[in-house]
């Protein structure tokens, strides 16, 4: 492995950054309502230098108030999605884990349902139903995937997607027998949805939480990468494996959380991303947890353009694209592994 | 303590800290965005005149006094726009919106549960009318947080479909066109109701859907629609949309089965080939062809529900409407 240096991690993550930015572009010149380039680079340019006054409505309702807030909430989800799959596939010492085939992001959608359900008018219990369902998953699965006190790979993926499966059957159950009419479309948003327009005060709270949970998997990537070699192997060396776990576990419980309660459970990112990641620039955490979220920001926001776009003005629920790239890779990954 | 030891702990607690924030910020969330919104009230774009209605799912809404360009969410809100007479005041509407045809010329915001917003937005709408039915909340949060007022009708039975024409006949200043459209259709449903009075109810099986088989629930617009019609559903669901068993259905031998279809002609070779289907071959009701296809007017809570009921009423009662034939029943 080449040794890590600040300038090859600067070097990496502005590439990626510029890449994103190229993204964000495009995104914003698709849509529903056409805009042409110049327009677009005219009004940015507008807004830039202080002349908000000079911009069209049209172009501040449309670009500002919805496109880009949804490229942004993209930019989020994509990247607490892959932050969460890079932290389960250390945690878990798997590389096939991700958030949606563990079935955390079903756990969480769950957690959502059941808040709904149970206590509509709290508005604290939707995302803690999201992080409670998460964290309940994961144990769960953590426990079922064990052999003889060892972490089974194979147990391990099977007990994910089969508590997937049950979790969707509750959900499936609760939709059909209780009458809720607040729960109507909610299929649409199981599938994964970022089309919902939120405010900007909810991005920003996205964002620090985002920053906070993956600033603390990141203080303890060192530490995942000596995890990776084995428990026992990493509490040789000085690692604090429980307490490292723990943290890891919650703070990745919490994205997963804090993804799924605002656009449901979009699929396969944190397992397609992380892996491309390695691929390009090597299996250092400490480089594979930042690239891994600016990767799961470029992947999410190109799903969704998509998702918006091919059957404009119809939508696509972004989930759906996802998983049309992400079911095959994640078979190609199994079989490679396998070999 | 060696400099290693130090490091790691320092970043162990700067660990913990990030989580406890983390947390926190995450749980915060939305108590910012209930403070959002309840700070961005009245706050339309272009500062125009504003006024605080109500409305069918008890949301306040503040709409502009004048209301000149409409973006229907739903096919029952277009057909009774246009049954208003307020046509022309529709911009914009969605791909299942095909009654009456005019509406289909109008830009399409894509389906009802998957408008595009920015499409929405781009064709600066006044007001949007959604219905509860059909359309997601999200989408109605979406539009408010941009700034457009959403007007949501909730019809769930023939009496709220007659009060929910006429609120939007007043919510949109066409007072005297919404008076003359409900009291001709009560006039219509009264004169039903004369005519059929002392028959006990036709039992039927009401098919929503064939694959699987759904039919309505007790608490439908559907459901009422039928009673008015004479008929009695004989699935008793408290779900709206109950997928229903066929061993069911063929316990308790409905003395009609009724189906809708936009295109009713086809509709009809389909329940042929469903004779011969197991299960509903042996519906005595099937098998001897009491089978009625009625319009998709009969899926709509708007105006043209009083057709379909007219409709169905005759076929189940011909000798109750004596001379009057089918045609004049109106339909389209």
């Amino acid at each position: 492995m080449r040794p890590l240096t600040l300038r090859r991690m600067l070097w990496t993550c502005g590439l990626l950054c510029v890449t994103l930015l190229a993204v964000v572009v495009l995104a914003l010149r698709l849509g529903a309502v056409p805009f042409p380039l110049a327009d677009l680079g005219q009004n940015i340019l507008l807004l830039i230098t202080g002349h908000p006054e000079k911009v069209s409505t049209d172009f501040r309702l449309i670009m500002v108030d919805i496109r880009l807030p949804r490229i942004l909430l993209g930019i989020l989800v994509g990247a607490a999605l892959s932050v969460a799959g890079a932290s389960f596939q250390a945690l878990l010492r798997n590389p096939l884990a991700d958030p949606y085939v563990l079935g955390v992001s079903s756990g969480s959608a769950l957690g959502v349902i059941l808040a709904l359900l149970l206590a509509p008018a709290i508005p604290l219990m939707t995302p803690l139903g999201a992080f409670l369902g998460a964290v309940a998953t994961i144990a769960a699965v953590y426990l079922m995937g064990r052999r003889e006190g060892h972490l089974d790979s194979g147990t391990l993926l099977l007990a994910g997607i089969v508590s997937a499966s049950f979790l969707s059957a509750v959900i499936m159950f609760l939709m059909t027998t209780l009458a809720s009419r607040d729960l109507r479309g909610i299929a649409f948003w199981l599938m994964g949805d970022l089309s919902t327009t939120l405010p900007t005060s909810l991005l920003w709270t996205l964002l620090i939480g985002f920053i906070l949970a993956a600033g603390a998997i990141f203080t303890t990537a060192s530490d995942l990468n000596l995890l990776l070699a084995g428990e026992r192997e990493a509490m040789h060396l000085g690692v604090e494996v429980t307490r490292v776990k723990l943290v890891v576990y919650i703070s990745a419980s919490l994205l997963t959380a804090l993804a799924v309660s605002v656009s449901g459970a979009i699929g396969y990112v944190g397992l397609l991303v992380p892996h491309v990641m390695r691929l390009l620039f090597g299996s250092d955490y400490r480089l594979l947890i930042p690239t891994s979220a600016i990767g799961g920001a470029i992947a999410v926001v190109l799903a969704d353009t998509l998702a918006r776009t091919i059957v404009a003005p119809t939508e696509l629920p972004v989930g759906a694209m996802t998983a049309m790239v992400g079911a095959p890779m994640f078979i190609y990954l199994l079989r490679r592994r396998l070999a | 303590m060696n400099r290693h030891a130090m490091m790691e702990s320092k970043l162990r607690r700067r660990g913990i800290f990030f989580l406890a924030l983390s947390f926190a910020v995450f749980l915060a969330s939305p108590l910012a965005r209930a403070a959002r919104q309840s700070s961005s009230q009245g706050t339309l774009p272009g500062g125009s005149a504003l006024r605080e209605v109500t409305d069918e799912t008890g949301r306040k809404v503040s709409i502009p006094l004048e209301i000149r360009r409409i973006v229907s969410l739903a096919p029952n809100v277009t057909e009774t726009l246009f049954a208003l007479g307020l046509g022309d005041r529709v911009v914009g509407d969605t791909n299942f919106c095909d009654y009456p045809p005019e509406a289909k010329n109008r830009p399409h915001v894509g389906g009802p549960i998957d408008p595009s917003i920015e499409q929405i937005a781009a064709l600066h709408p006044d007001l949007v009318v959604a219905t509860r039915a059909i359309n997601r909340l999200p989408t109605v949060r979406s539009l408010e947080q941009v700034g457009i007022p959403v007007y949501a009708t909730d019809p769930r039975s023939v009496e709220q479909m007659l009060a929910s024409t006429e609120g939007l006949s007043r919510l949109l200043g066409a007072d005297a066109a919404g008076q003359a459209l409900v009291s001709s259709m009560r006039r219509r449903l009264a004169e039903v109701q004369t005519r059929l009075a002392g028959v006990p109810p036709t039992s039927v099986f009401f098919v929503v859907w064939d694959s699987p088989t759904v039919s309505t629930g007790n608490d439908t617009f559907i459901a009422d629609a039928l009673k008015y019609a004479g008929a009695r559903s004989i699935i008793d669901s408290s779900l709206d949309w109950p997928t229903v068993s066929m061993e069911e259905v063929v316990r308790q031998q409905p003395e009609y089965v009724i189906f809708y279809s936009a295109t009713p002609a086809e509709k009809e070779s389909e329940v042929a080939e469903l004779r011969h289907r197991r299960v509903w071959s042996d519906l005595e009701a099937l098998r001897q062809g009491r089978v009625v296809v009625l319009s998709e007017a009969i899926a709509r809570p708007a105006p043209s529900l009083v057709d379909a009921i007219e409709d169905l009423a005759h076929t189940l009662r011909p000798e109750r409407f004596g001379a009057r034939s089918l045609s004049s029943a109106g339909g389209h």
